[in-house]
């Protein structure tokens, strides 16, 4: 997967810590560190992580309180993978009713390891259509195109994401911080590049819908208007 | 056998009991009319006899007879063949029986002179089993009434005895099942005995096996972690070349497995069970010794311990209870110095700790906030103490931590 991920590791044993951070490191990884619970919920809930590797032996909470807690709060509700010593079959039905996606005893293999953090990144994308439709306007995920009432729009590559993190939003608005980690992860080229390709594909949809296609709700981010609405 | 509870087969036991001893009784009840019967014949027929043989002194003939079913006769010679043939002359009474209905009884009857006639009754009519069928009619159905209550009876009596072991039976058949809570019924008598006796095994077994889970899951964590720190040396060394700190982390990782695996090995051993007085002093110093601990060479350790105090104790255990204090200690303590008090006849590690645990931490999977491992130091601690029956507690106050060893 040549996506770049970004991995929050909470565990309380720095050792285990320094190794998870090494290893994944070496994909290119983008990796924050919580050695206690509060820390690792409170990172879990203001940053958007592809994954989280979660020990369930934290000491100043349970793992699973906090993967309930972060599965419940967390806006953009990141998978969770949990690695704990824990490894009879009912802590391991209790973990995956918590709201974990994986489950890995100790002690692991690092490189399957990564290897489900990618499998847990990839699952995002299952289940979807290689074709988004919303009314008139079609997407075509795998050729990056979109269409309207058949005819092509001019969008660049960036502007192409944008539209379609939107049409996956639709009707709810995509917010400024996730669009930003879905096109450029965790470092964002400037302040304003995303209200310029915002910009951009405005010109184009507009062009196209004859109105204004991308609300900007206050303090949130962008929401897709309803096409047909439009026409 | 169709029987296949204790139920059914009291109820068989109860019903052939009560149906034995009504057919008992029933059997002594016809015995017992047939005797009265044939008694009150008889003494009938002595009295008539008596009264002929006066009226024959006196008169030198029979009087005539009261009853239509007498009959008199001055000598055997007189009387029908058929008697005749079935009086025995050497007897002074006897029965005839015929193919017939009709029945007999016969009375020898002294005429003087050494002459004998004869008192023939046919009693046929006085006979209950040949003219009274109402009454074996009345006979039966009240047997058959009796013999119904007595069934139901049984069926109550049989539900009243059992009823209470079955539900003793019931409930230790759902204690048996995972995840349930059920309890022994409260019951009377010896079985309420038995009950209790029984809830309080059961809760004890529960007990133990709840403990033993807990440890065993607990040892299974604390061996996991540094076998995971080994097995991601592994692949870091593969991967990018040793390194000075990987051989630090495999060192620690294999002594913390090491210790763990020598206290489980110890209380695993039959010779553990051993236990012979042990001088603390030098069992504490000993301890220090071989805790290999980098910290505890930079420590402070005061004892202030009688030199001649001895405790009844395995020795090896001993040693390595005081071990995982130190290496406890050494781990967690907020400067590098710890005493050992024995006072009171209590055994107390105290050291100055930063980072106070308001848990109990003797229990298993329980650490304090800047534990590395998985809070089993002191459970192991708590572990070996309750092997000897003694007492573990913590207490945590004015910024100190001490683990109080109770040997009474």
């Amino acid at each position: 997967m040549g996506a770049s991920l970004k991995i929050l590791i909470i565990e309380d044993n720095q050792t285990i810590c320094r190794q998870l951070g090494e290893f994944l490191a070496g994909h290119k990884w983008q990796i924050d560190f919580a050695h206690n619970a509060s820390l690792g919920i409170q990172l879990a809930l203001e940053h958007i992580y592809d994954v989280i590797l979660l020990d369930l032996n934290l000491p100043d909470r349970d793992g699973l309180v906090v993967c309930e807690e972060i599965k419940r709060n967390a806006e953009i509700t990141p998978a969770i993978l949990m690695v704990t010593a824990r490894d009879s079959f009912e802590d391991k039905a209790v973990g995956f009713r918590s709201g974990a996606d994986d489950y890995l005893t100790k002690p692991f293999d690092l490189r399957e390891l990564a290897l489900r953090c990618e499998a847990l990144a990839r699952r995002r994308s299952l289940h979807k259509s290689r074709t988004l439709a919303l009314d008139e306007l079609m997407l075509d995920t795998r050729a990056k195109t979109a269409m309207h009432k058949g005819v092509l729009l001019d969008l660049t590559s960036i502007g192409f994401r944008i539209l379609e993190l939107l049409v996956n939003c639709y009707p709810e608005p995509a917010s400024r911080a996730y669009i930003a980690h879905q096109l450029w992860g965790d470092a964002p080229p400037e302040s304003d590049a995303l209200k310029s390709h915002i910009y951009v594909l405005r010109k184009s949809l507009d062009q196209s819908f004859g109105k204004p296609m991308i609300k900007t709700v206050m303090n949130v981010g962008y929401k897709l208007e309803q096409p047909c609405h439009v026409d | 056998m169709w029987i296949k509870n204790i139920k059914d087969q009291t109820l068989v036991l109860l019903i052939s009991l009560t149906l034995g001893v009504a057919l008992v009784f029933s059997l002594l009840a016809a015995i017992a009319a047939f005797v009265v019967e044939d008694a009150v014949i008889s003494h009938f027929l002595d009295e008539q006899a008596n009264h002929i043989e006066k009226h024959y002194a006196h008169q030198g003939n029979f009087p005539p007879l009261a009853f239509g079913f007498l009959e008199s006769f001055t000598s055997i010679d007189v009387m029908p063949k058929w008697a005749q043939e079935n009086i025995n002359p050497d007897r002074t009474s006897g029965e005839i029986f015929t193919p017939d209905a009709s029945h007999y009884h016969y009375r020898k009857l002294a005429l003087g002179e050494g002459r004998n006639g004869y008192l023939l009754a046919e009693v046929s009519r006085l006979l209950v089993v040949n003219h009274q069928p109402r009454i074996l009619v009345i006979f039966f159905v009240v047997f058959i009434i009796a013999i119904a209550v007595a069934v139901f009876l049984a069926v109550k009596f049989s539900q009243k005895i059992v009823n209470p072991i079955l539900a003793l039976t019931s409930a230790v058949k759902h204690i048996e099942k995972p995840a349930t809570s059920v309890r022994l019924p409260k019951l009377d008598f010896e079985l309420g005995y038995l009950s209790n006796a029984m809830q309080t095994s059961f809760d004890k077994l529960n007990k133990i096996l709840e403990q033993e889970k807990a440890f065993t899951t607990n040892v299974s964590h604390e061996l996991r972690t540094p076998l995971t720190v080994l097995k991601n040396s592994c692949v870091l060394i593969e991967q990018r070349g040793f390194i000075l700190e990987d051989l630090a982390k495999i060192k620690s990782s294999t002594e913390q497995m090491e210790h763990i695996v020598n206290v489980l090995f110890a209380l695993a051993r039959t010779e553990t069970l051993i236990q012979q007085p042990c001088n603390i002093i030098i069992m504490l110093e000993q301890a220090v010794l071989q805790s290999h601990s980098p910290q505890l060479e930079h420590f402070q350790i005061h004892f202030d311990v009688p030199q001649d105090l001895t405790l009844l104790a395995n020795s090896n255990l001993l040693q390595l209870l005081f071990i995982n204090l130190f290496r406890n200690a050494a781990e967690h303590a907020g400067e590098p110095s710890i005493s050992i008090i024995y006072t009171n006849g209590k055994l107390i590690f105290d050291n100055k700790s930063e980072c106070l645990p308001d848990v109990d931490i003797t229990q298993a999977g329980i650490k304090g906030d800047k534990s590395d491992g998985i809070g089993q130091g002191l459970y192991l601690v708590s572990r070996i103490a309750e092997h000897f029956n003694w007492h573990v507690t913590v207490d945590t106050s004015e910024q100190h931590f001490r683990v109080i060893i109770n040997p009474a």
